[in-house]
C-alpha cells in the first residue's frame, strides 16, 4: 500500500521510499524515512496529501505519496477519523 | 545551563580584537528572521551572498553587542539548494559572511526530531553552538512538550527557550552568547554526534548559485542515518521513550481544522484567486494615489522649491538639478510607497502561514510551467506591476526558482503597458479594440509559458522537478512590528541600491534631451528632434523598419519607455507637438499623427505596424526601476542577459507580427 491510499486518520509506518538517492535523503531528514509512523490528516484528492510527521504537517503531491509504500500500524486516531467522516 | 543571567564578562571586541560574528542556523519557518530582526531592529543590512543571488541579512545586536548573521533556511548542511549551501559554507567558515565565533541553532519545537538533525551536523563543524528553543507553544499545542534545562543537560550546551514573536528569552539569549562569546575557547561544544561525512558542512559543491548542488552516495545516506539514531537518543532522553508501536497520538489542531476548509479544492482556489486579486489591486488601485502622491510632492512641490532657489543660475542647472536629478528622486521615492506595500503583503501571507498552503494549491498548475507552487505570487503581482513582483519572488526557497521566476516577470504585462495597447488599439483597430487589448494579454501568458519551458530546458535544466514536500507552519497571528521593521530594511535598500541606477540614468536621459546637435538652440532648450536623444532616435528607427515602423517618434517613445513604459503615450505626443490625450483611448489628434505616420513607414499596413509596435512594448525591457531591481536581486550579468534576450526577442516577434500581418 502507498500513502496515496491511506485513509485520514489512519497511522501507517513507512516501509520503503521509492525516489533518487538524493531525495530520499532528504525525506528522510524531514522524518520521513523507513520505519517513521505518520498519519494522514488531510485528502485533498488529486492535489496530494497532508501528513502528520510528529507535531509537523507536511504537504505532499499526489505522485510523491505513491512512492511511498507503507503499512497500518494501530487503529485509526478518533479524532482524525471522525473528521474523515465529516 | 539553560537561564544565564548576565555575568562579569570581557567585551568580545576585547577578546577578539574585533566584534565577534554570530550567525543564526535553522531551518525555514522556525524564527529566525523574525530572533534576527528582534535582535538588531533597523540596524541591518541585506546584501547578497559573495558570488550568488542569495540573500544574507547582517546587523548588530547591542545587547549581546555581536555581529549578528541571519542565514538562509536550510533543512541540512548537505545542501540541496544554493541557500542551503551558503549556510552550509558559511558554518564550514568558506566564503560566505567571513569568520563565525559562534553559531545560534534555532530549534523548532514541533520540529525537534530534524531540529536536532540539523543541531548534530552544525555540531561537528567544532563551531561553538548555542541552542534556542522556539515554537514551544505551537509543539504545546499539539502535544510535544521539550524541557531546556533537561534537552541542555543531554546536550551539553546552553539551551535559551526563546519566543521570537513576542520577544520572551530574547535577554538571556543576549547573555549567554555574550558569555560564550567572552571564553571561544571554553565554550562547550554539543556531546554526542560523530563526525561524519556531513561534518564540517564538508560538502564541497558548486557555487551558490551553481546547478547540482546535491551529492549522494551510500556514505551521506549512511552518515544521515547514524545520525538519526544519535537524534533518537537524544529524544529518547528529553520526551520519554517511543511507545511499543512507535505510534505518538497526533492532537488535532486548530491549524488542522482550518486546512480541512481551506485545502479543499473548491474552497482553496477561490480562496487562492481572492488573494491574488487583492493583491493585483493593492499594486494598482491602492498604490496609485500613494505614488501620484510622492511625485506631487517630489516633483511638483519641492521641484518648484529648487528652481526657485536656483532661479539665479544658468537655466541649465536647475533643468538638470530639477528635470533630471530630482526628477531620478521622485521616481525612485514613488516607487517606496508600492514597494512598502508589497513587502508588507507579502509577510503577512508568510508571517500567518498562509503561503504554504498556497503553494501547495497553486502546485499542479505551476508545475505544468516547471515552477514552484510559490511562483504563482509574483507572476500574478506582475499582471499588476512589474517591480513589486520582483520583491515577491523572495518567497521562492530555491535561488534558481528565484532567478528564473524573476526573469519570466518582466514578461508579464504591466498595467503601464496597458495605455499604451488602449491607445493604439483605439487608433488602428476602433472596432476591436478589445479583442487587440486581450490579444496582448494572452500573448503575455503565452510567452511566460514558453520562455519558462524555453529556459527549463537549458539555462535551467538543473531545476529537476523534485517531489513536492513543503512543511505547513500552524497559522499565526501576523507580527506588525516585526513586519514593519522587515519592510523598513528592505524598502530602504530598494531606494538606496536600485534608486542609485534610477537617479544615475535619468540624469543621462536628461543630459542627451539638453544637448543640442544642430545649430541655434541652447543647451537644455531644445525640442527633442534636435536634441542627442532625437539624433540617437533617429539612427536607431531603421532597426524598426522591418517591423513597419521606422520612424524616429516611435523609436524615441521606446527609448522612454525604457525609463518608464506609462510615459510612451506622454512621449509621442511630445515629439508630435500635440497635446497627451487625457484619456488614451481618445487619442484626438496624437491619433491622426500616428495613423499618418504608421501608414508611411508601413508601406500601406499601419494595422500591422501598430501591432508589431505593441508586441514589441509587451516584450522589452519593463522598465528602468525594475531593470535596477533585478540588477540589486540577481546581478548585472544575469540583468543585461536578460535586457538584451527581451530586446532580441522583442524585435524578433514584432518584424513576425508585422511581416506576416500585413500580407492578411
Amino acid at each position: 500500500m502507498d500513502l496515496s491510499r491511506c485513509a485520514v486518520g489512519a497511522a501507517t509506518r513507512i516501509v520503503d521510499v521509492d525516489v533518487e538517492p538524493g531525495m530520499r535523503r532528504r525525506l528522510g531528514e524531514l522524518g520521513l524515512r523507513p520505519g517513521a509512523v505518520v498519519q494522514v490528516t488531510q485528502d485533498v484528492r488529486r492535489q496530494g496529501r497532508v501528513l502528520a510527521v510528529g507535531a509537523e504537517r507536511f504537504a505532499l503531491d499526489v505522485r510523491t505519496c505513491t512512492l511511498i509504500a507503507v503499512e497500518p500500524v494501530g487503529a485509526a486516531e478518533p479524532a482524525l477519523e471522525q473528521a474523515a467522516r465529516a | 545551563m539553560s537561564c544565564h543571567e548576565p555575568a562579569q564578562v570581557q567585551t568580545p571586541v576585547a577578546t577578539l580584537g574585533r566584534r565577534a560574528t554570530v550567525a543564526l542556523v535553522g531551518s525555514p519557518n522556525v524564527g529566525k528572521s523574525t530572533l534576527f530582526n528582534a535582535a538588531t531592529g533597523a540596524r541591518q543590512q541585506v546584501v547578497n551572498a559573495p558570488g550568488t543571488t542569495v540573500e544574507l541579512a547582517t546587523g548588530r545586536w547591542r545587547e549581546a553587542d555581536v555581529t549578528l548573521v541571519d542565514l538562509p533556511g536550510a533543512y541540512s548542511l548537505l545542501p540541496r539548494t544554493p541557500d542551503e549551501q551558503v549556510t552550509a559554507d558559511a558554518v564550514a567558515g568558506r566564503g560566505g559572511p567571513g569568520e563565525i565565533d559562534v553559531v545560534v541553532v534555532l530549534l523548532d519545537t514541533t520540529a525537534i526530531a530534524r531540529s536536532l538533525y540539523l543541531l548534530g551536523q552544525v555540531a561537528t563543524a567544532d563551531v561553538p553552538v548555542l541552542v534556542a528553543l522556539t515554537m514551544q507553544d505551537v509543539a504545546a499545542a499539539r502535544g510535544v512538550l521539550i524541557d531546556a534545562d533537561v534537552l541542555a543537560a543531554r546536550l551539553g550546551v546552553p539551551v535559551v527557550a526563546i519566543n521570537p514573536r513576542t520577544g520572551d528569552g530574547l535577554d538571556r539569549l543576549a547573555a549567554t552568547v555574550q558569555e560564550t562569546v567572552a571564553d571561544l575557547a571554553g565554550a562547550p561544544r554539543v556531546a554526542g554526534p560523530a563526525r561524519t561525512t556531513a561534518a564540517g558542512a564538508a560538502h564541497p559543491g558548486p557555487s551558490s548559485d551553481g546547478a547540482d548542488v546535491a551529492d549522494d552516495g551510500d556514505a551521506r545516506l549512511a552518515d544521515a542515518d547514524a545520525l538519526f539514531g544519535w537524534v533518537q537518543d537524544v529524544l529518547a532522553e528529553v520526551q520519554g521513550p517511543t511507545p511499543a508501536d512507535g505510534v505518538r497520538a497526533v492532537a488535532r489542531t486548530r491549524s488542522d481544522r482550518v486546512d480541512a476548509v481551506l485545502l479543499r479544492p473548491w474552497v482553496g482556489v477561490p480562496v487562492l484567486l481572492a488573494v491574488m486579486w487583492s493583491l493585483f489591486e493593492l499594486v494598482t488601485v491602492a498604490a496609485t494615489p500613494l505614488m501620484s502622491w510622492v511625485d506631487t510632492v517630489v516633483n511638483g512641490w519641492f521641484g518648484g522649491l529648487v528652481r526657485t532657489l536656483l532661479s539665479g543660475l544658468p537655466d541649465w542647472v536647475s533643468g538638470f538639478v530639477v528635470d533630471g536629478v530630482l526628477a531620478g528622486v521622485g521616481t525612485v521615492l514613488s516607487f517606496a510607497p508600492l514597494m512598502g506595500l508589497m513587502f508588507v503583503a507579502v509577510a503577512l501571507l508568510e508571517d500567518s502561514g498562509y503561503l504554504a498552503r498556497a503553494a501547495f494549491v497553486a502546485d499542479r498548475a505551476m508545475r505544468a510551467l516547471g515552477l514552484d507552487g510559490r511562483a504563482v505570487l509574483p507572476l500574478v503581482i506582475g499582471f499588476g506591476c512589474n517591480l513589486p513582483a520582483l520583491a515577491a519572488t523572495r518567497t521562492l526557497p530555491h535561488a534558481r526558482q528565484r532567478l528564473l521566476t524573476g526573469l519570466l516577470v518582466p514578461l508579464t504585462s504591466c498595467t503601464a503597458r496597458l495605455t499604451v495597447y488602449v491607445m493604439l488599439a483605439a487608433v488602428f483597430f476602433p472596432d476591436n479594440a478589445g479583442t487587440a487589448v486581450f490579444g496582448m494579454y494572452l500573448l503575455s501568458a503565452l510567452l511566460v509559458i514558453g520562455i519558462g519551458t524555453l529556459l527549463r530546458r537549458t539555462a535551467f535544466r538543473d531545476l529537476a522537478r523534485e517531489p513536492f514536500v513543503l512543511a505547513l507552519p500552524a497559522y499565526q497571528r501576523p507580527r506588525l512590528r516585526a513586519i514593519a521593521t522587515s519592510t523598513w530594511v528592505r524598502v530602504r535598500s530598494f531606494v538606496t541600491k536600485a534608486g542609485t541606477i534610477i537617479v544615475a540614468t535619468l540624469s543621462v536621459v536628461w543630459v542627451l534631451m539638453a544637448l543640442p546637435v544642430t545649430g541655434g538652440h541652447r543647451l537644455a532648450d531644445v525640442p527633442v528632434e534636435d536634441s542627442v536623444y532625437g539624433w540617437v532616435a533617429d539612427g536607431v528607427a531603421p532597426v524598426f523598419a522591418p517591423a513597419g515602423f521606422d520612424d524616429w517618434h516611435a523609436s524615441a517613445a521606446l527609448m522612454t519607455g525604457f525609463v518608464a513604459k506609462e510615459v510612451v503615450v506622454g512621449s509621442m505626443a511630445q515629439s508630435f507637438a500635440v497635446a497627451e490625450p487625457e484619456d488614451p483611448s481618445l487619442p484626438g489628434d496624437l491619433g491622426t499623427q500616428l495613423r499618418a505616420t504608421f501608414t508611411r513607414t508601413s508601406g500601406g499596413a499601419p494595422g500591422a505596424a501598430a501591432l508589431a509596435f505593441m508586441v514589441f512594448v509587451l516584450v522589452y525591457t519593463p522598465c528602468l526601476a525594475t531593470l535596477s531591481e533585478q540588477a540589486r536581486l540577481f546581478g548585472a550579468r544575469w540583468t543585461w542577459a536578460a535586457v538584451a534576450s527581451q530586446l532580441v526577442l522583442a524585435w524578433v516577434l514584432a518584424v513576425l507580427v508585422f511581416q506576416v500581418g500585413r500580407l492578411l
